[in-house]
């Protein structure tokens, strides 16, 4: 498996936890048991660093709420979508970034919607929510798996290159 | 060719404006739309270390954007809980009533504008009334710092990737040796 297959397989394993996570939450606090408990407190606890969880703008399993919004967690689960489309659409090999339009293309849309909602222009519904929440997080992932195969990279060459020099400084 | 300049200033710079963001009562509610001052912070900690750099040192990488992203997250975790427990120290009960008072102004705006529901207005009054209770502590700084340690580096580090995806200029396309994985 070359580098940049392995990176790309280790941060859709790290993102699929997270979104796992953000409905693992509700499930373990219904079916958990006492440890289950525990442990949907510690994920909504972390969570709540992120989104403001409120129950009338959240999707509910069993009850009980998600660990996220319903925007945030369209943005999560669009996110590790365009992860797992990214082979499909671009290739593994593509390595080039997109312009950065797309990346006004894909935000402008959900900061507009969450903006005029806040500021009592426009009501924005779930409809609108997950649409544009989806909307950026794919045109992230996009955006930056890219950037990131790219920098782990760059961060091993130089790490082997440093190892080659002081070995070579060894053996003088 | 010249060395890159060093990572530390526009780290701690960017770390404290992380910091300030998220241990500043109400600013700090910024962070409820998917970290965006966190995110923020790593594009700004980019851009700071992008105007250090001139065209006489060695090109700016994204592995730049990455690492001052991470270290960036990681200060700004420790200034938010510095700033958080300063104000414990020093307002203790009266920073609760300032802040609940503050956040009932911004509730009831919230309320006339229309944009929320009533419930989620209630909800959004019970959630803060029961995150001060448990935030006000020293227990709950120590908490709050061990998940912005985790959760920080993450996001800037987002941040700073992205601050490089968005000021990076365009080369004119050349062939890239691609490092081989190691074995």
């Amino acid at each position: 498996m070359t580098l940049s297959k392995r990176i790309y397989t280790g941060l859709l394993l790290a993102v699929g936890l997270w979104c796992l996570a953000i409905v693992a939450a509700p499930v373990l606090q219904v079916y958990g048991g006492m440890p289950g408990q525990t442990i949907a407190a510690a994920l909504y606890l972390g969570f709540a660093r992120i989104c403001h969880q409120i129950d009338g703008r959240s999707l509910h399993v069993f009850s009980e709420k998600f660990g996220v919004c319903i925007r945030c967690t369209s943005i999560y689960f669009s996110f590790f979508v365009g992860l797992v489309a990214f082979p499909f659409i671009r290739g593994h090999k593509a390595q080039t970034i997109p312009d950065r339009r797309w990346l006004i293309v894909g935000i402008v849309p959900m900061v507009l919607d969450a903006f005029l909602n806040d500021s009592g222009i426009h009501q924005s519904g779930d409809t609108t929510r997950v649409l544009t929440g989806s909307i950026a997080g794919f045109v992230l992932a996009l955006y930056v798996l890219p950037l990131f195969i790219e920098a782990l990279t760059q961060l091993s060459s130089h790490r082997n290159r440093q190892g080659d020099s002081r070995y070579a400084g060894q053996t003088q | 060719m010249l060395d890159k300049p060093s990572k530390w200033r526009p780290a701690l710079l960017g770390g404290i404006a992380i910091g300030l963001i998220s241990g500043i009562p109400v600013i700090s509610l910024v962070n409820c739309c998917c970290c965006a001052g966190i995110l923020g912070g790593g594009v700004f900690t980019y851009y700071l270390y992008r105007e250090e750099h001139t065209e006489g040192m060695i090109p700016l990488e994204s592995s730049d954007g990455l690492i001052l992203g991470i270290m960036a997250g990681l200060i700004g975790a420790f200034v938010q809980a510095i700033i958080h427990g300063f104000l414990i120290l020093l307002f203790a009960g009266a920073q609760e009533e300032l802040m609940r008072s503050i956040m009932g102004k911004i509730i009831d705006r919230l309320e006339k504008s229309g944009g929320f529901p009533s419930d989620a207005i209630d909800q959004m009054r019970d959630q803060i009334e029961s995150s001060m209770k448990e935030s006000n502590t020293m227990w709950g700084v120590m908490l709050s710092l061990f998940t912005s340690l985790i959760i920080y580096p993450i996001f800037a580090m987002l941040g700073g990737l992205l601050g490089y995806g968005i000021f990076r200029t365009k080369k004119p396309q050349q062939t890239q040796s691609t490092p081989t994985a190691p074995q």
